[in-house]
């Protein structure tokens, strides 16, 4: 009955009452999650808002996922034969629904527009990659008919392409540094280009804050976005009240942040992981509703408008008419891209001093110090290391650091409110340090680029950003519990999966 | 102190029973546990140049009364001098920073750290000890090769780049010794040190403490092995539910009926 490939590896017999059974039940949680979700849209209609129904859409959807699904149970009992002809066809079909336009002309494109599911390429695009991911899956599947990679051996491989990402780190830091320092000069670098380089590198910045703290010290901090705050308004109050520069301002809203990380991490710090997490939150929230309601200081919900823009060093103004404006300075035409130019680089040149820092400070006592308080508390006071200050000196730092991106972020902004603080901010850096993987600089990068710079690009996605996050973590968490390019030496895993939260709580 | 000498009611004539000069002061320590009495009124002295050996039967409160001692546990009565600083409202941390070191009797290595990174982290512990020194550093060649002298005095060495997890009880009972020498302590505690090795093993670690102790350095000890102990102490107390029922010069001590009966009756009980 049981068939044997030549390797060893046997193929059971398609269980196909099974198979049907578990690509139902896929489909029926699809419907269940996308009914309402997709299901209804809500359009501007005059005089309020109106309820446009794409059931059309979610039965698409509901198909799709049963044929996904059942492609899925072919592969995992190595019958790839099946997937290896319908994945491509329906790449095809895609392909051709969205480059109908360009290779047949605007007639065909509208005629075949009625049979065409989904509004918006950005979903066809979507599925487009899920099917050549499959389609690559089926192909490997042929090819490693023989190996049938357990879990763990796949757990080792991963942690190992991790580590060659992280070797080549080395290289690839330094290319990205280039890249990013000769962007503005690209012929593509438009307002919107260099506003969404500014954006991703402004939470590049918050990440690696942030990876100082969960990363390194191992404290799970949900609060973030509150030393953010604090730096973004010291800032502001400090430039709108006592009309200090930018220049003088920035160290001030760092220290300002810091002391608040040292305030609030005081009472704190002796509760460990969920505790500590909820707690944070707490503050963060608290940090907000402070903001909110100080009504005198912070302007309440209104905010703080007119916080000055930076200058070039004090010595020339980003202004048309101005005694010593930058063009005049430099000889150059007036044009309103060079202040965006300047704060690209200003927020560049920031998130790289926090990238060296906290490279430098890899190897100080310090960071080793924190990896064994991650480990043993009990053991770290029998050497002497006082867990609290210890502790305390890693959410100082990272606050500093928030307080500067906050800094930044008031400058560009002109204008900032409690708005901008709110705990959806902590859980976007978080996710950003998670996905990345805890500790890993480069991982940082390609999360915030991910996490950041797609949705950006797709406007139209905006609207699935929480839900593609939430999937993208639940993916993570059940695929790379340590985040996508964590690696750490040495090599050796000394848990199975889940023993490292076992180890730390 | 002379006091505290004549209530121990030992040697009057000598501030030190037994010798050498007093380091640590170790007086009246009381700990409960609910009900249970753990240590009563437990005093000791430690001095450099000689090493107390405290035994007792299981669960007589030795463990108990080093964390007293180290801070570990809180809220015991009694109280702690260490070279004339009292240590009774510091932290831990601040107590091992002042002298104090111990090696805990269950082993605490750092799992994801090789066993000299263990050992250098602690031979580091005055930088680590402050967030300021602790970010103002970066060379740790010097805590590395005082790390490496001490695994190989320990006779560790082979064991170095191996991470704790894969080694056996004996080698990490080491490990956990080693890291308390890189503190470079004056009074260095000692919980069973000697317990996962073999009578070869116990024997070289017996003579290593005592070479220890020899350079200047106070050792209290806890150890089961009464062969060894016997053989390198120079001071005894002897711990019996929570009491220190003898104290004093090893052979006097072993002579006295109430540690027969306590202690090695038991023992000899059992053998027969
Ligand atoms: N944290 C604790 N909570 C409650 N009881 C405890 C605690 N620690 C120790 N005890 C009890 O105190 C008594 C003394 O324990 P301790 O560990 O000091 O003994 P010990 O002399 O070190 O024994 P052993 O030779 O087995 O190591 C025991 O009865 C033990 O059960
Ligand atoms: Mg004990």
């Amino acid at each position: 009955m049981t068939a044997t490939t030549a390797s060893g590896i046997t193929v059971r017999p398609l269980d196909v009452g099974a198979m049907v059974k578990e690509a139902g039940i896929t489909a029926l949680v699809i419907f269940a999650l996308s009914a309402a979700l997709v299901g209804f849209e809500t359009t501007d209609i005059p005089g309020g808002i109106g309820i446009n129904t794409r059931f059309d859409d979610v039965a698409v959807v509901v198909i799709l996922g049963f044929v996904g699904r059942i492609a899925l149970v072919l592969l995992r009992q190595h019958r790839p034969g099946p997937v290896l002809i319908g994945a491509p066809l329906m790449a095809v079909a895609m392909l051709l629904m969205l480059l109908a336009e360009p290779l047949f002309g605007p007639e065909t494109a509208v005629a075949i527009a009625p049979f065409v599911p989904f509004q918006d390429p950005v979903v066809l695009w979507g599925l487009l990659i899920v099917t050549v991911i499959i389609l690559v899956r089926a192909v490997l599947s042929r090819r490693h008919l023989d190996s049938e990679e357990t879990a763990e051996a796949r757990e080792v491989r991963m942690d190992s392409i991790a580590a060659q990402v992280q070797r080549a780190a080395r290289f690839l830091g330094p290319l990205l540094l280039v890249l990013a320092v000769i962007f503005p000069f690209m012929p593509m670098a438009n307002r919107q280009m260099l506003d969404i380089g500014i954006l991703v590198i402004t939470y590049i910045m918050l990440g690696w804050g942030l990876n100082i703290v969960v990363g390194l010290a191992g404290l799970l901090d949900l609060g973030y976005v509150a030393f953010y705050a604090v730096g973004a308004y010291s800032f502001a109050l400090l430039a709108t009240y006592f009309d200090y520069s930018f220049w003088i301002c920035l160290p001030f809203a760092g220290l300002m942040a810091a002391l608040a990380g040292v305030i609030l991490g005081f009472p704190v710090l002796r509760l460990r992981g969920d505790y500590l997490a909820i707690v944070t939150l707490g503050f963060g929230e608290m940090i907000r509703v402070i903001l909110l309601n100080w009504y005198e200081f912070t302007g309440g919900p209104d905010g703080l408008s007119g916080i000055p823009r930076p200058s070039f060093f004090g010595i020339a103004e980003f202004s048309r008419r101005s005694e010593n404006s930058f063009h005049g300075m430099f000889g150059l035409e007036y044009s309103s891209l060079q202040r965006i130019i300047f704060l690209y680089y200003l927020i560049l040149a920031m998130a790289m001093v926090v990238n060296l820092f906290t490279m430098r400070i890899r190897k100080l006592p310090i960071s080793r110090a924190w990896e064994a308080l991650r480990e043993d508390e009990t053991a770290c006071r029998s050497l002497g290391i006082n867990p609290r200050n210890t502790k305390l000196t890693a959410f100082g730092i990272g606050a500093m650091f928030a307080g500067f991106a906050g800094s930044f972020f008031a400058t560009r902004q002109g204008f900032i409110s409690p708005e901008s603080f709110t705990f959806i901010e902590s859980a976007v850096i978080l996710a950003i340090v998670v996905l990345g993987g805890f500790g890993s600089q480069i991982g940082v990068v390609v999360a915030a680029a991910l996490l950041i710079g797609l949705p950006e690009f797709f406007r139209e996605l905006q609207q699935y950003r929480m839900l593609a996050f939430g999937m993208a973590m639940v993916l993570i968490m059940l695929w790379r519990p340590a985040g996508l390019l964590a690696h750490r030496e040495p090599t050796i895993r000394l848990f199975g999966r889940g023993g490292r939260a076992e180890a730390e709580s | 102190m002379s006091a505290q000498a004549a209530a121990t009611g030992d040697m009057p004539q000598s501030p030190i029973p037994g010798g050498g000069v007093p380091i640590i002061t170790v007086d009246h320590l009381t700990m409960r546990f609910g009900g249970l009495v753990a240590i009563d009124d437990v005093s000791f002295q430690a001095a450099t140049g000689r090493i107390t050996a405290i035994i007792g039967p299981n669960g007589a409160g030795k463990t108990t009364a080093f964390k007293a001692v180290t801070g570990q546990i809180k809220n015991h009565a009694g109280s702690v001098v260490l070279q004339g600083q009292s240590l009774d409202r510091l932290s831990t941390a601040a107590r091992v920073r002042a002298g104090l070191a111990l090696s805990h009797q269950i082993v605490r290595p750092f799992r994801d750290m090789t066993v000299l990174a263990n050992v250098t982290l602690a031979g580091g512990s005055a930088k680590t000890a402050g967030p300021w020194s602790a970010l103002f550093h970066r060379d740790r060649r010097p805590e590395e090769a005082k790390a490496v002298g001490i695994l190989a005095r320990l006779g560790i060495a082979d064991a170095a780049q191996a991470l704790p997890g894969s080694l056996p009880l004996g080698y990490l009972k080491r490990l956990e010794m080693a890291r308390a020498l890189a503190l470079e302590p004056t009074v260095l505690l000692l919980d069973e040190p000697l317990a996962g090795l073999n009578h070869l093993e116990a024997a070289a670690l017996a003579d290593t403490i005592a070479a220890i102790n020899r350079e200047g350095t106070a050792i209290v000890l806890i150890e089961h092995n009464l062969g060894e102990v016997l053989r390198v102490c120079q001071r005894l107390v002897v711990l019996d539910a929570g009491r220190v029922i003898a104290e004093g010069a090893p052979d006097r001590v072993m002579a006295e009926a109430a540690v027969q009966q306590a202690y090695l009756g038991r023992r000899e009980a059992s053998h027969a």
